[in-house]
């Protein structure tokens, strides 16, 4: 008997190393995050003999410029990191597989995420993505700069006026070199968050979402706060305009609110000494607008082409469903999307993510998912970036001027 | 003729002088990589108030293997593709430099548009060749083309050098005999030794730092190269890691450094070449 | 007095005026001829059959593309001129990579050789730590478009920076010169100079090869440094000084990395860096217009080989090979 227990046993072993399923699995970030996943992918295997989890990684940009390779090549990865930046370039022309079958026969249990975040991963009716954490962005306000200053710190439901004033009390209270706020004139998630305060949106379908005058109001904001102060001059914010945390204005204390991603409140806090705060983007002035906040994140999808979907969406489901992962993973990408894995990290959260859970949890009624994107709707936003720029730098006699050439560019890309 | 003392000195000085202009962001990196993560952006200075290994030794394991193998990686590819280069680019450079055959003319055009075509137009069609050949994730696509004629820049570089040499010179071992195989061997390969020498130092060089093929062709970690590696330590969306990136970026830049200076000693004392004699 | 030098001069004279090597006329049908092309194919087989295999196929591929509207996921369309004519008529950032690549070659190639030729000549001569001092000098472009060079750049160019400190006090403008975009692209020039390596240590290989019997005799009768310099050495290495500044010249049109030491990539501030192949880039690998950048690349090739033919039909006026002797 306990001869035949140990030949079936090495059958089995033999077959699962004969049936060994090879997954691709691709990620960005830094060194950090690589060892996070090393650690997550070997675990993984551990478990589940016989899978096998090839890996591989890069930085931001050159991850994308790999995947696109790949996917063009015919030679995707099954398990790739998404973002809401890339989901229409990809999803709109089939490579991400459709999970929504796996979802119906319990292979990935979504059951623990609120509607809205599943819908963030749909693209159209079909789920091609589902939530590794997120975040709303938010402004990051270094404290002592406004202890000094003797001004209150924001609050959750300050406004675009308020901030206006603080920005421009900041820079007087501390004189040169010191300024209110980051110049974000030329940021999409702002002017998002300012359309949809207006009641309007970025893109509706192919074309603009939003006129002429409501551009002009929003950079008529930045324009202000430059001849005012409040935001330091055009060459120091360009200057620093690509510079990593650790080299940031706000880690340098030349400003002392910075308007950014939630997300990375707890990089900013790391490289500095003064205590950071975290609160909303300025609410609009009329209180009877929308607030607008828009849920942004990263995701994982699985190829359309991978040999093995069941595995490949097993291991996604163990990614977001797994508590013992949540616990590793403590919110790498923000706040989980399964409720109960936000429950199951609360008790290692440090101050910092607590004050973007704090944040979030504020915004949660009223924020929302940003509206699909058309195809090139990344063209349009640099271009706005570089229209921007050439405002700032007065390449423009008046903002309606520089609001025109930006819709004509728009307009070039678009069609 | 001997040069006045003096007039060395001076050369030295002036020579010292722009070295430092040259020196300033290795000298800033090396220092760095010695910095606290949290002083290297605050303290600019080129000596840093706090000192620290932990760069080096996080920043050497900080991908589950050791950097050395990361090196080796780099060296084994870096080293075929000099191999590869040098012969073949040789070659083909005689044949442009010195043999009269049909369609030289177009061929030459051809081989120097090579060079003029930007390579992210290419990079798919190549990708998927390789992928045909089942080459993603080994070596080979980052070595085997050198064998293939090594590049328009280096057979050009080589042509150029083989036309400086005089034709008398192969002419007189004509008459001795020789066929076209023996002039190559005996008259062009040593006496362009300089331009071969130059041509393996930046084969070597760029083959070492050839980080986007790299990135396209190689996944696995233990085929990472040291390029790969250090990229591992910045993300543009997220956290970067500088003290380990400037910790084993000054590791890497030790051995390709010597070479160079090696290289070029060799260039300098180790060619007797007497002159060409016209 | 100068007899050898015009005795050097003149021999040159009279030897190779082509851009590429010599073809005297000759009986191709005759024995001789016929062996020489046979051999001649022998040696050019590896590099030949490396383009039939790795570098025609994906040329003719993206020159095709070029004609098509292509997102690399799905199929390319065959849409005739279509990406020509947008690129000529309608594409403005086309026109300002354009201009923005223009300036760069035009600062960058004859500064950058200059350079490279004055300091071989210096690190040519029989110095103690001679091949150190060559190191040291090619180390800019060893570290090329690293952080390091990015921070240094922001320190000498920046708002706090170097040349502020010495701008202000004699009451000069100042600004941040990296993040300006009146300046930021002159920035990127200086940095193109300053790694003047690759073609100063071929310089170097090719002045090692000038035969020293030349300046032994030029000594013997008396000849000025000065003299030397412009009758011997300048001429016999114009063969090399021609090679680097047809390469200095497509690579410089080909500038892609110096964009991201000041604007990570972007072509920013205002696309004052935006350089050609950044902005093609940009389009096949953010935008997913591989058909448009094909298109791109290939007005490119145009604009390069049109340069590069008015460079080597120039060159049969100052070029001087030592390859056609008595035949």
């Amino acid at each position: 008997m306990r001869r035949l227990v140990a030949v079936l046993l090495v059958c089995l072993l033999g077959t699962a190393v004969f049936a060994q399923t090879p997954l691709r699995l691709a990620w960005w970030g830094g060194d950090a995050r690589h060892a996070l996943y090393n650690e997550l992918a070997d675990r993984y295997e551990q478990q589940n003999p016989g899978v096998i989890l090839d890996r591989e990684f890069a930085g931001w940009g050159p991850y994308w410029e790999r995947l696109a390779t790949q996917v063009a090549g015919g030679n995707a990865p099954d398990i790739i990191h998404m973002h809401e930046a890339f989901l229409t370039e990809y999803a709109s022309r089939g490579t991400l597989l459709d999970l929504t079958p796996f979802v119906e026969d319990g292979t990935l249990d979504l059951g623990d995420f609120p509607e809205g975040i599943v819908d963030a991963g749909r693209a159209g009716d079909a789920i091609v993505m589902v939530s590794l954490g997120n975040s709303s962005s938010g402004t990051h306000y270094n404290t002592r700069l406004f202890d000094e200053a003797g001004l209150p710190y924001p609050t959750f439901d300050w406004t675009w006026a308020e901030f206006e004033e603080t920005a421009i009390a900041i820079s007087e209270a501390h004189g040169p070199g010191v300024y209110g706020a980051s110049d974000q004139g030329g940021w999409d998630a702002t002017l998002e968050l300012f359309m949809r305060q207006r009641g309007k949106t970025l893109f509706d379908g192919n074309a603009l979402g939003f006129t002429r005058d409501d551009l002009v109001e929003y950079w008529s904001i930045w324009q202000r706060l430059r001849e005012a102060g409040g935001v330091p001059p055009a060459d120091v914010t360009s200057e620093r305009s690509s510079a990593a945390h650790q080299d940031s204005m706000l880690v340098h204390n030349v400003i002392a609110m910075q308007l950014m991603s939630g997300n990375q409140h707890r990089l900013f806090q790391q490289y500095t000494d003064d205590g950071l705060g975290l609160t909303t983007l300025p609410r609009p002035n009329d209180p009877a607008a929308p607030a607008g906040d828009v849920i942004s994140g990263a995701y994982i999808s699985v190829s359309s082409r991978t040999r093995n979907p069941v595995e490949a969406v097993r291991f996604v489901n163990w990614l977001v469903n797994d508590p013992e992962v949540a616990r590793t993973y403590g919110g790498e990408h923000g706040p989980p999307g399964s409720v109960l894995m936000q429950e199951a990290i609360a008790d290692q959260m440090e101050p910092a993510d607590q004050r973007l859970m704090d944040m979030m949890q504020y915004i949660a009624p009223t924020a929302g998912l940003g509206e699909v994107r058309p195809q090139n709707a990344g063209e349009v936003l640099s271009a706005f970036t570089t229209v921007h720029e050439e405002l700032m730098f007065g390449r423009h006699p008046s903002v309606e001027s520089a609001v025109d050439a930006f819709f004509a560019e728009a307009d070039f890309v678009l069609n | 003729m001997k040069r006045a003392p003096r007039t060395t000195w001076l050369i030295h000085l002036g020579l010292a002088a722009g070295a430092i202009l040259m020196l300033y962001p290795l000298l800033w990196m090396i220092s760095s990589s010695f910095k606290p993560p949290s002083l290297i952006f605050r303290d600019l200075g080129l000596w840093p108030s706090a000192t620290t290994l932990d760069n080096y030794r996080y920043g050497w394991t900080a991908l589950n293997i050791p950097f050395s193998r990361f090196f080796l990686n780099s060296f084994l590819i870096s080293s075929l593709s000099v191999i590869g280069t040098v012969i073949s680019a040789s070659f083909t450079a005689y044949a442009f430099a010195r043999l009269e055959f049909r369609f030289k003319r177009p061929l030459f055009a051809l081989m120097l548009m090579t060079l003029m075509l930007p390579g992210h137009v290419t990079l798919i069609p190549q990708y998927v060749l390789f992928l045909r050949l089942d080459w993603i994730n080994t070596f080979y696509p980052l070595w085997v083309p050198s064998f293939f004629g090594g590049g328009a820049f280096f057979i050009f570089l080589n042509v150029q050098f083989i036309r400086s040499i005089p034709r008398e010179l192969d002419e007189v071992a004509e008459v001795d005999g020789a066929n076209h195989f023996q002039v190559y061997w005996r008259i062009i390969f040593p006496l362009s030794l300089p331009a071969l020498i130059t041509t393996a130092v930046f084969a070597f060089l760029w083959s070492w730092d050839d980080f986007f093929s790299q990135l396209l062709y190689i996944s696995d970690i233990r085929l990472h190269t040291v390029p790969l590696a250090l990229r591992a330590f910045l993300d543009s969306s997220g956290e970067s890691s500088f003290g380990p990136l400037f910790a084993m970026s000054t590791l890497s830049l030790i051995p390709v450094f010597v070479l160079f200076v090696l290289a070029q000693r060799f260039l300098v004392q180790g060619i007797a070449t007497s002159g060409v004699k016209g | 007095m100068v007899h050898w030098a015009q005795r050097t001069v003149r021999t040159l004279r009279r030897n190779g005026r082509d851009g590429v090597a010599p073809s005297p006329r000759r009986d191709h049908r005759s024995r001789r001829a016929r062996l020489e092309n046979r051999v001649a194919y022998i040696f050019l087989a590896p590099w030949l059959i490396g383009m039939v295999v790795f570098a025609i196929g994906p040329m003719l591929i993206s020159l095709y593309l070029s004609f098509t509207r292509y997102d690399l996921f799905t199929e390319p369309v065959w849409t005739g001129l279509d990406n020509y004519t947008r690129m000529f008529f309608r594409d403005t950032r086309w026109r300002t990579s354009l201009e923005v690549t223009s300036a760069f070659v035009f600062w960058t190639v004859p500064l950058r050789l200059v350079f490279a030729l004055g300091v071989a000549m210096v690190l040519n001569r029989a110095l103690r730590g001679v091949s150190l001092y060559r190191a040291i000098y090619y180390l800019p472009s060893l570290l090329g478009g690293s952080v390091a060079i990015a921070i240094l750049w922001r320190q000498v160019f920046g708002s706090q920076g170097l040349l502020n400190q010495v701008l202000a006090p004699l009451g000069l403008p100042t600004t941040s010169w990296i993040a300006n975009p009146d300046t930021a692209l002159s920035t990127l020039i200086i940095l193109g100079v300053w790694q003047f390596g690759s073609p100063m240590i071929i310089f170097l290989a090719g002045l090692k090869q000038i035969p020293k019997e030349l300046y032994e005799a030029a000594n013997i009768d008396g000849a000025s440094k000065l003299a030397m310099f412009f009758r011997i050495t300048v001429p016999l290495l114009t063969p090399i000084i021609f090679f680097n500044l047809i390469m200095q010249m497509i690579s410089s049109f080909q500038s892609f990395t110096p964009a991201f030491i000041i604007s990570g990539g972007s072509g920013g501030p205002a696309n004052s860096t935006l350089f050609y192949t950044l902005y093609l880039y940009q389009q096949a690998f953010s935008s997913f217009r591989m058909g448009y950048a094909s298109a791109l690349a290939w007005t490119l090739v145009l604009i390069i080989a049109l340069f590069t033919v008015v460079n080597f039909v120039a060159s049969r006026y100052w070029v001087f090979y030592q390859d056609e002797g008595k035949k």
